[in-house]
Order: structure tokens, then C-alpha cells, then sequence
């Protein structure tokens, strides 16, 4: 018998190599499905074809292809709604297939982001408007323009496309809208014989309805001289987002005449006196006058304004829906929030479909965006009272006036629609993630009441400035 | 060969998992690589803007506050935890099971747990100050007060480094308290000439790994505080983390686990050296006697 003397130094070289090509083979790109077929035009004459991209590789026709689509869903009922889009597109589309993985939205990103740079690219995304100058600016989306415009959409005709522009370019299909607003307990205002918050309300008419709204164990109220913060059963009010990303924080910091960046992007202005002035009275809101409950205050699961330990909240349409799903039994209703040295600020923004660059299937892709973005489906994801719609003309259609209160249409279908003053999206600029590190290290200790303002805000902007002005891919 | 055979398993689960994940952050740590586009290479880029990051010197500094002054309470409360669960008394089995039990409870459970104890208005800790007169604390809210929190949280922990202890203190021979006893030696005498050195072998065990572990605490951090307030919790590797996963600075999160790594090494490599002095081996003794 043949023996072969397996040395140590062999046998781990062998092992290496073995398990190096293993790792190699792990981390290739996947293999590309088999060679894609688009889907005909005949199957849908109404659908008119979209623009072939420059990167959309030609196609055999004749076998089906299969669509991946990245979802952040978690809920078992929304999956579901999900679902039957993909059974309702398969209908339509018989040569798609679409294949879902639905992720938990603070998971979202990060799973996104990898089975990108593990090669497995999917061919249509959600991205939150607050990510589109972050996602374009690494030039790894495709820009819908010449897909819109030779099939004659007019991007108006979504809600907040203004938010999925960068660089004058749209990145991504508006799916739903969201506006913020000032949600508020009627019981605990009348409890407490506090007029209820009007849309003509300046922020000081508010702080002052806010001290009374807020209680300690003893039933003094932050008006009282002998209130006891350190004892708070209710606050007037959740303290809205304390970092500079989307509507919650911009439409408090506007209205109060806070500024963030000049139009390009490339300055930071809350160094202007009215930016620290904005943000030295957020501060004092829950730190000074502790009507916001402070971090770590409320240590009861759930939102605290639905679970009844605060009398207002920032909210958007959605905090109807899950009123009612919780079967709160308290009075509610809504209004804007209150206005200041900027004035009535309306601001709200939006979920959207993106296709990125690497698609294999742009065309279909653009199929799947567009069938998802359609008038028929957009009637039935806004049935569901959950989501609202990205579409304008289907804005109306939201409000129900068995479902909702009367300021419903005020808030969140008159911004959209032409009426009155219309709503903004956040300025949200590429580098935002990096520049909300820098913004809580800088302001943590303003919103505790520890440092002012002005002794921070020059060092921030400095540093801000210099995310601002990184280069970027395009 | 088939020794190599029955523990190849676990070499190719080392190569495919450990080394190869360590080779390829090398070569990331000289790429600018944001996942989403291609990986370019930069050189030493990542490493010359580490040296200049203000939050790389905030992440250090609170990381080696929390190790130098973490690591030796740790050490100490887990001996006194040792010597006492060494003691022949009744039920000893369960006080043992009590002590370790918090080595088990998930790391994340156990945060929530501390951020409730430590609430600076419906916590316990606040409720047992106020009993006796004294002012509430911010804790885990309070920049001055955050680290040294974390630091009492992590006594919390001392099961495994007990349990090592105990193992040391019971392979002390009886014969040595047994002559020290005859020639008169108090308690004191006797943990310090005889406990002390006979498990010098195990501190030191302790110690290096305490401040491995040290070095890369994260958890709580991310649980309870997210590095707040005012960079007071921000430690290295939750920094790291962001940088990979929140920034997707996959490149330069490599070069920051490569200078985590050094700094690990330099200290470890400080330590084997220190040992000489002050660690007993009494099998090298006895090797070197024979």
C-alpha cells in the first residue's frame, strides 16, 4: 500500500489554500440568473415601454425573469399587502416573477448596503427622501428623467418630488407622503383648561399652554413656583427628533427662524443668530422648562403620546391609524405646529421607489416602479388608512371623514393639493448621516440644559461646513 | 494525518471566518469602499485621516478610561467574589449559580435592565440616594457621570473571572496554610504570602483578557446611551461600528480594527513582559529546581 507522508507544514498549506478559494468563492459576486428576459410590450398596450437605459444589457426574449425588490417590512399584515401587489404585478406580467426580502426598518440599511456589495443588487429599492442626496451623489442610482419623459409622466404629478431630486435629477418615485403635525389629547387640555392649540398659535402662546399641561406627582404644574421636575407624571409634549434629519426637527427649527444650509449644500448656517436663537428655545422647551420629557424619562414601552403620559406629540396621518387600531378611548385631534419668527412652516416628505444602476433588468424594473407608482395601486395602499398617497390627484381621496377629524384635510391633503400654503420637504444633504454624529456630540449637552447655544455653535458649523464641502462621486 | 483530519473542522471554520476576514480587512484598510461603489485604493489615506479624527482621540480616551479604571475594580470585586464563594458554608452551590447567573443574561436584556436602574427619574439607584438626603443623578445622562456608570455596570459582570479565581484559589495546596498556620501567620499574612502568589498565574489571566474585553466594549453603550451624551460613551468600537455600518466606511472602519488590534497587541506584549516581575509560576520552579 501506497503511503504518502503528510507533513504538518503541507497539510496547513493545503488546508490555506483550500479554505482561501472557498472564501474566494464566498465572496464572488452571485451568479447572474439565467440570461433576462423583458417583458413584452403587448402584454400590457396600455403601459407604454420604458426607455432603455444606457446600461440595460440587450435581452433574449422569450423566457421569464425574476425581479429582487428590497422592502423594509416587518409586520406580518403589511408583508402581506405587499404580497398581493407582487400576485396583482405577476397578473399583469406573466413573464416577471418578483422576489421580496422584506427587512425590519432599523435593519433596513445595513442588510441593503450589504447584499449590494455582496453583488446581489436588487433591481428596485425603497429609499426615504432624507437618503436620495446620500444615494446619488455615490452615482449608484439610476435617474428616472428620461424614463419619465418618454413616458410622458410629469414628476409633478408626485407629491415631494423635490425631495428625490439631486442635482436636478430624480432618483426615486414618491410611494407614499407623510406631513408632520401637532397631535394632542383633548382630555388632558380640558382636564387642565388649557385652550386648545389653533394653527394661529405662536410658540410662546405654546410654551406658556405647555407649563400648565405639565404635571407632577403632587398636581402642580411647571407653571406652579413649587412644581417638582424631578417627579413629572405628564408632559405637554414628545420632544420632536433633536438631530437635523427629515420634517420633525425642520418644521419646529424653521418656524422658529432656524436656518441649516445655503441652497448648495455648501454652508452651514446655524451660526446666524436667529439659527441659535431657533435652537437655544428648543433647548429651553425641555430643558429649562422641562414641558418635553428629558431622555430616559419615560420608562413605560410605546409611544408616550398613545400611551397617555404626554398631551401632544409630532405626528403624521398615520398617528390616526394606529389610534384607532389601539382603540385608544381619549379624544384626539391635530393641527400645525405653532408658528414663529419663520413662520407657518408645513413640512413633511416621503418613502419612494429607486432603481439602482446595477440592475440587470432596468427595463422591468422601471415596469415594476411604475406599476407600483399607478394610479389603481396608490387607491389601494391609501385604502388602508396606514400610508398616504404619492400621487397628488389621489391626495383628496385620503380623508375620510368618518375616520378622520375635520383638520385631517387642513393638515395633510390641502399642503399637497394647491391650497393654502403648500408643504416642503427637509433639507437633507448627502453627508447627513455623518453630519448628525457630529451635530448630537456638539448639542447633547444643549439639550440638557448643560451648555448654551452660542458656546457650541461655531465649532459645529466649522466642522459641518467641512461634510458639507467633501467630494463627492457626481 | 488524521489529527489533522479530526481538527481540520475547526482550522477551516478559522481560515474561512477569522483569518480570511483578517486578511481581506488589511487590503480594506487601504481601500475607500462605501459598499455600494467599487473599492478604491487610497494607501495609507485611512490611517493619516485616523490620526487626524477628533473622534478617534474622544473614543480612546473614553475607551482607556473605562478599561484602566473597569479592569482593576473588575479584578478585585471577582477575587473578594472568589475567596467568599471558597468558603465552606452551607448552600455554597447556589450563592455560586446566584454569582455567575448575570455571566448568562444576555447582554442586551441586561442594559435594559441597568438603563431602568439607573433612570435619572424613576430609577433605583436615584430612589436609594434620595433615602439617605442625597441629590439624584443624571447617570447614564450625564456626561461626567456616564463612564464611571458603565464602569459600576460592569462589576455586574465578574462571574466568569470568579469562577476562574475560585479555580485558582482551590488549587492552592492546604499544606502551605497549614505550615504557615504553625509558624504563627495571621489572615492577612497568609493571603498576601501565600494566596497572592499562588494565584498570580490566574490575575494575570484575568487581567489579559479584562483588558481585551475592555477594549472592546460596545453593548451597553449602544443599547442605553449610543455613545451620548456628548461623546461620553463614545467608545472605540462603537465608533468603529458607526463608521462601518451607519457611514458605510467600510475602509476606514477596517484601518480603525487594525489599530485596535495594535494597541491590543502593544498591550498584551506589555504585559507578558511586566509578568516576569510580579507573576509566580510554581511549575517552572519546580522544572527549573529539578
Amino acid at each position: 500500500m501506497l503511503r504518502t507522508a503528510l507533513s504538518r507544514r503541507r497539510f496547513l498549506a493545503g488546508l490555506t489554500v483550500s479554505a482561501g478559494m472557498l472564501l474566494l468563492a464566498a465572496c464572488a459576486p452571485s451568479a447572474p440568473s439565467p440570461t433576462p428576459t423583458p417583458a413584452p410590450a403587448a402584454e400590457k398596450p396600455s403601459e407604454k415601454p420604458a426607455q432603455k437605459p444606457a446600461e440595460a444589457k440587450p435581452q433574449p426574449a422569450g423566457s421569464k425573469i425574476e425581479l429582487f425588490w428590497f422592502l423594509p417590512l416587518s409586520a406580518a399584515p403589511e408583508i402581506k399587502i405587499w404580497e398581493d401587489f407582487v400576485k396583482r404585478f405577476q397578473e399583469a406580467y406573466p413573464n416577471i416573477t418578483v422576489k421580496g426580502s422584506y427587512e425590519p426598518w432599523n435593519d433596513y440599511w445595513v442588510k441593503l448596503q450589504t447584499v449590494m456589495a455582496g453583488g446581489a443588487v436588487p433591481d428596485v429599492i425603497w429609499l426615504h427622501y432624507t437618503r436620495i442626496h446620500e444615494w446619488a451623489s455615490k452615482d449608484v442610482m439610476r435617474p428616472l428623467d428620461p424614463l419619465l419623459q418618454t413616458d410622458k409622466i410629469d414628476p409633478n404629478e408626485f407629491v415631494f418630488i423635490e425631495g428625490f431630486k439631486y442635482k436636478g435629477k430624480i432618483y426615486g418615485l414618491p410611494k407614499d407622503n407623510g406631513i408632520t403635525a401637532l397631535w394632542y389629547n383633548i382630555d388632558m387640555y380640558q382636564k387642565a383648561g388649557v385652550p386648545l392649540p389653533t394653527k394661529e398659535m405662536t410658540w410662546e402662546e405654546f410654551l406658556e399652554r405647555a407649563k400648565r399641561l405639565t404635571i407632577d406627582d403632587k398636581g402642580k404644574t411647571a407653571a406652579d413656583p413649587d412644581f417638582n421636575a424631578q417627579k413629572i407624571v405628564q408632559w405637554a409634549v414628545t420632544m420632536v427628533t433633536t438631530s437635523p434629519r427629515g420634517e420633525g426637527f425642520w418644521t419646529w427649527y424653521k418656524s422658529l427662524g432656524g436656518k441649516l444650509y445655503d441652497d448648495e449644500f455648501k454652508h452651514c448656517l446655524i451660526d446666524q443668530p436667529e439659527s441659535i436663537e431657533a435652537l437655544q428655545f428648543m433647548a429651553d422647551f425641555r430643558a429649562k422648562y422641562r414641558v418635553a420629557p428629558m431622555p430616559g424619562a419615560i420608562t413605560e414601552p410605546g409611544d408616550p403620546f398613545r400611551i397617555g403620559k404626554t398631551a401632544g406629540t409630532r405626528g403624521h396621518h398615520a398617528t390616526a391609524f394606529f389610534l384607532r387600531e389601539e382603540k385608544r378611548t381619549f379624544k384626539w385631534d391635530e393641527t400645525f405646529y405653532p408658528r414663529g419668527k419663520g413662520g407657518l412652516v408645513i413640512s413633511g416628505g416621503a418613502t419612494g421607489f429607486a432603481i439602482p444602476k446595477a440592475t440587470r433588468y432596468p427595463d422591468q424594473a422601471w415596469i415594476l416602479t411604475k406599476f407600483m407608482t399607478s394610479e389603481e395601486q396608490q387607491k389601494i395602499i391609501i385604502a388602508q388608512k396606514r400610508w398616504a398617497s404619492g400621487l397628488r390627484k389621489l391626495v383628496p381621496l385620503q380623508y375620510d371623514p368618518e375616520y378622520h377629524t375635520p383638520n385631517y384635510k387642513m393638515i395633510h391633503v390641502d399642503p399637497l393639493t394647491g391650497v393654502g400654503p403648500q408643504a416642503e420637504p427637509a433639507p437633507s444633504p448627502a453627508a447627513l448621516a455623518e453630519i448628525e454624529q457630529v451635530w448630537n456630540s456638539a448639542m447633547d449637552p444643549v439639550w440638557l440644559g448643560k451648555v448654551q447655544v452660542k458656546d457650541v455653535v461655531r465649532d459645529l458649523k466649522a466642522q459641518i461646513d467641512q461634510l458639507l464641502q467633501r467630494p463627492t462621486r457626481i | 494525518m488524521w489529527g489533522y483530519v479530526f481538527i481540520s473542522p475547526w482550522l477551516v471554520g478559522f481560515v474561512l471566518f477569522t483569518a480570511g476576514p483578517m486578511l481581506a480587512s488589511i487590503v480594506l484598510s487601504l481601500m475607500e469602499w462605501e459598499l455600494i461603489v467599487p473599492p478604491t485604493f487610497v494607501g495609507l489615506g485611512n490611517f493619516r485621516q485616523l490620526m487626524a479624527d477628533r473622534y478617534v482621540s474622544i473614543s480612546l480616551y473614553n475607551t482607556a478610561y473605562y478599561t484602566f479604571l473597569s479592569v482593576p475594580l473588575h479584578l478585585i470585586t471577582a477575587l473578594i467574589a472568589a475567596i467568599l464563594m471558597n468558603q465552606r458554608v452551607r448552600f455554597i452551590s447556589y450563592y455560586r449559580t446566584l454569582y455567575y447567573l448575570p455571566s448568562v443574561t444576555p447582554a442586551v436584556a441586561s442594559a435594559l435592565l441597568w438603563s431602568f436602574v439607573f433612570n435619572p427619574d424613576y430609577g433605583l439607584a436615584n430612589a436609594v440616594l434620595q433615602m439617605f438626603g442625597l441629590p439624584a443623578q443624571g447617570w447614564f445622562f450625564d456626561p461626567a457621570l456616564a463612564k464611571p456608570t458603565f464602569i459600576l455596570v460592569s462589576l455586574w459582570n465578574l462571574g466568569s473571572a470568579m469562577v476562574i479565581f475560585l479555580a485558582g484559589l482551590q488549587g492552592i495546596p492546604d499544606t502551605l496554610y497549614e505550615a504557615a498556620s504553625i509558624d504563627g501567620a495571621n489572615w492577612w499574612a497568609k493571603f498576601w504570602s501565600i494566596t497572592l502568589p499562588m494565584l498570580s498565574p490566574v490575575i494575570f489571566f484575568n487581567l489579559v483578557m479584562g483588558i481585551i474585553a475592555s477594549f472592546q466594549v460596545f453593548t451597553g453603550a449602544y443599547i442605553i446611551t449610543n455613545g451620548g451624551p456628548a461623546d461620553a460613551t463614545l467608545f472605540y468600537v462603537l465608533y468603529l461600528y458607526r463608521n462601518a455600518f451607519q457611514f458605510f466606511r467600510m475602509g476606514y472602519a477596517s484601518a480603525l480594527a487594525w489599530v485596535l488590534f495594535l494597541i491590543i497587541l502593544v498591550f498584551t506584549l506589555l504585559q507578558l513582559r511586566l509578568a516576569r516581575r510580579w507573576v509566580y509560576y510554581e511549575g517552572e520552579l519546580r522544572e527549573a529546581g529539578r
